[in-house]
């Protein structure tokens, strides 16, 4: 029966910290994939779209849609970070699909950067700061207005749902990603050798997940600025998720 | 649903989390900061379901 373990990283000490440089290598692998296909594509854009334009123009339309769905027109204005978190989401959990672990490390083992909760919160952090901060660029000083709505004492709860936000995305995605890459290595070690096929039917329900979760971080991210970027009795508009 | 889920669970988590530290730090022997935070957790949580839903 194969031994399972959890939590084991290649730690590297890089400038004073440790960092886990098993997944810090995974998530510069799916920065690659995303700069080599960014560039494939856009180095012979026609009129008459190829295959991979087309493609490449229904993912976009995919994210405009998301972006512009959640925030209106303002939308436009931040595609860039929603596009980008949706996309580096999906290649960063589709990665843990592929056999990277067949390459042995003498510490940890390659797998999805999104298992990685120091990878999942950093991303929190960023939607974080980017949603406090269009909420300052567009409304000023009044921004924090919304705390004390609809009354004064509810300031608390106000802004203990602020703080909650980063941490509730950052362990949303990082459980889901773990748990179905757990699954994966608790069936292949209680079944037969022979049937090393056995996990098959659950990597293909992972490759739905891994969509399902860029989706929804990207979805919540949208809604987390245009409520910001909203007016203030529009604050509290964020749209329904359920998975 | 997994999202209503989270935002229950996680405000309680950080409430729970501040109010024991709070605890330790005046040395209580009852945990009243942890029954504060921990109850204020929940509510967080319920309020954020309850915003979200009316719109």
């Amino acid at each position: 029966m194969q031994k399972i373990e959890f939590g084991n990283h290649w730690l590297v000490r890089l400038f004073g910290l440790e960092v886990h440089m098993d997944t810090m290598l995974t998530a510069w692998i799916a920065m690659i994939i995303l700069i080599i296909f960014a560039l494939t594509v856009t180095r012979n854009l026609n009129r008459i779209p190829g295959r991979l334009q087309v493609f490449s123009e229904m993912v976009m339309e995919f994210i405009e849609g998301i972006s512009v769905g959640q925030m209106g027109n303002e939308g436009y204005k931040h595609i860039m970070l929603i596009g980008s978190l949706f996309l580096f989401i999906l290649v960063s959990n589709l990665l843990g699909q592929v056999p990277l672990k067949l390459y042995h490390l003498h510490e940890g083992e390659f797998a999805s950067p999104t298992n990685d909760l120091n990878v999942t919160v950093a991303l929190a952090l960023i939607v974080s700061v980017y949603y406090l901060g269009s909420g300052i660029l567009k409304s000023g000083i009044k921004y924090f207005k919304h705390y004390f709505q609809p009354f004064w004492f509810m300031a608390p709860l106000n802004f203990m749902e602020d703080l909650t936000r980063p941490l509730s995305l950052a362990i949303r995605l990082f459980g889901n990603i773990l748990a179905g890459e757990v699954i994966i290595l608790v069936i292949l070690s209680i079944v037969p050798q022979f049937l090393f096929f056995a996990p098959i039917p659950f990597m293909l329900f992972e490759l739905f997940v891994a969509f399902i979760q860029a989706f929804i971080f990207a979805v919540l991210a949208a809604s987390y600025v245009a409520a910001a970027t909203a007016g203030h009795d529009e604050h509290s508009h964020e749209s329904t998720i359920s998975q | 649903m997994t999202d209503i889920a989270f935002s229950i669970v996680v405000p309680i988590i950080v409430g729970f989390i501040a109010g024991r530290y709070l605890d330790n730090l005046t040395h209580s022997k009852f945990p009243l900061w942890t029954i504060i935070f921990s109850l204020l957790g929940f509510i967080t949580g319920m309020w954020s379901i309850y915003k979200r839903y009316i719109k």
